[in-house]
């Protein structure tokens, strides 16, 4: 068997193609995952015995939850990576997943809140889970306001980094929050080792939406590191040979990064 | 259809949820595409600069 030098990935030159292959398998997965699981929510899945229809929010509430948590530790993983090597494209992956994150954070509030007033009678209630999760909203547009407030990329990618480290204390807070405290919000629907607490369909409908979460999650995030490749490495031959291919052999030094 | 929509009186705050997802979708989209075609634009630009003797 042919050995994969993995390494390869780790430049931006040879992951920039690779990136744009699976923005596009990602982004069908995606759109091909919510039509499913809208089918199976809104046509299969009966309505619920105690809240009616208003539960058919679960189906975009939880998955965007789910992913407002995952993307931030995604951050952070990439953010030791970036620490630890010192190396461009795990700062990039870090940078490309922030506005993506903040959009999911965004998304569970505000359908938490239009959910929350026919279940709970109240859009907002300062309960610890709804507001760690607007710490969680926070932490992302810090990420990117910080990011955007540094000119130098290697000092911003830094700086972001520490700033993702020191966040990712909140994510457990999140999760364990409906535990620890004596919340509005209601407990875990699914927890590893137990069985869930929901219809089969209703179940069937979420997974799906949470799929397609995912891949949303992986194509726009790939979407956004090419661009990113493209701003940074701006003056190296290869970026040139793509924003431009009508002229061969341009000046540029390989991978130069862009000076502020 | 109508009463499709009404979701049994909840139809306001499903739409509401469901409305803004596909906003927040769709502004995203079109920031991500906008966003490529300007880094592409600049690093035209800083090309052109670059080969000015």
């Amino acid at each position: 068997m042919a050995a994969i030098n993995w390494f390869r990935f780790a430049s931006p030159a040879s992951f920039y193609p690779l990136a744009g292959k699976l923005t596009a398998l990602f982004g069908w997965v995606a759109v091909l995952l919510a039509v499913a699981g809208l089918y199976v929510g809104f046509v299969i899945a009966p309505t619920d015995a105690q809240q009616g229809e208003s539960y058919r929010i679960i189906f975009i509430h939880v998955p965007a939850a789910w992913m407002a948590m995952l993307i931030y530790v995604v951050i952070a993983f990439w953010s030791v990576f970036s620490l630890a090597l010192n190396a461009r494209l795990p700062s990039m992956m870090a940078q490309a997943l922030a506005p993506t994150g903040a959009l999911f954070a965004f998304i569970a509030l505000w359908t938490g809140a239009f959910w929350g007033r026919p279940t709970w009678g109240t859009y907002w209630v300062w309960d610890a889970r709804l507001t760690s999760t607007l710490v969680l909203l926070f932490l992302y547009l810090g990420l990117i306001a910080l990011r955007s407030g540094i000119d130098d990329p290697r000092r911003a990618d830094r700086a972001c980094a520490l700033l993702a480290l020191v966040g990712v204390v909140n994510v457990p807070i999140i999760y364990f929050s409906v535990r620890w405290w004596n919340t509005l919000h209601q407990g875990a629907t699914i927890s590893m080792g137990a069985a869930p607490k929901m219809a089969q369909t209703m179940l069937t409908a979420m997974l799906l939406m949470t799929f397609s979460a995912w891949a949303y999650a992986i194509a726009t995030a790939f979407h956004r590191v090419r661009t990113i490749i493209i701003e940074r490495e701006a003056l190296s031959d290869w970026v040139g040979k793509i924003v431009d291919p009508s002229i061969p052999g341009q000046p540029g030094t390989a991978h130069a990064e862009r000076q502020p | 259809m109508s009463e499709w929509l009404a979701m049994g009186g909840h139809g306001f705050f499903i739409w509401s949820s469901y409305g803004m997802l596909a906003l927040a979708l769709v502004v995203e989209i079109m920031v991500l595409r906008r966003a490529r075609r300007s880094a592409s634009e600049r690093a035209r630009a800083m090309r052109a600069d670059a080969r000015q003797p």
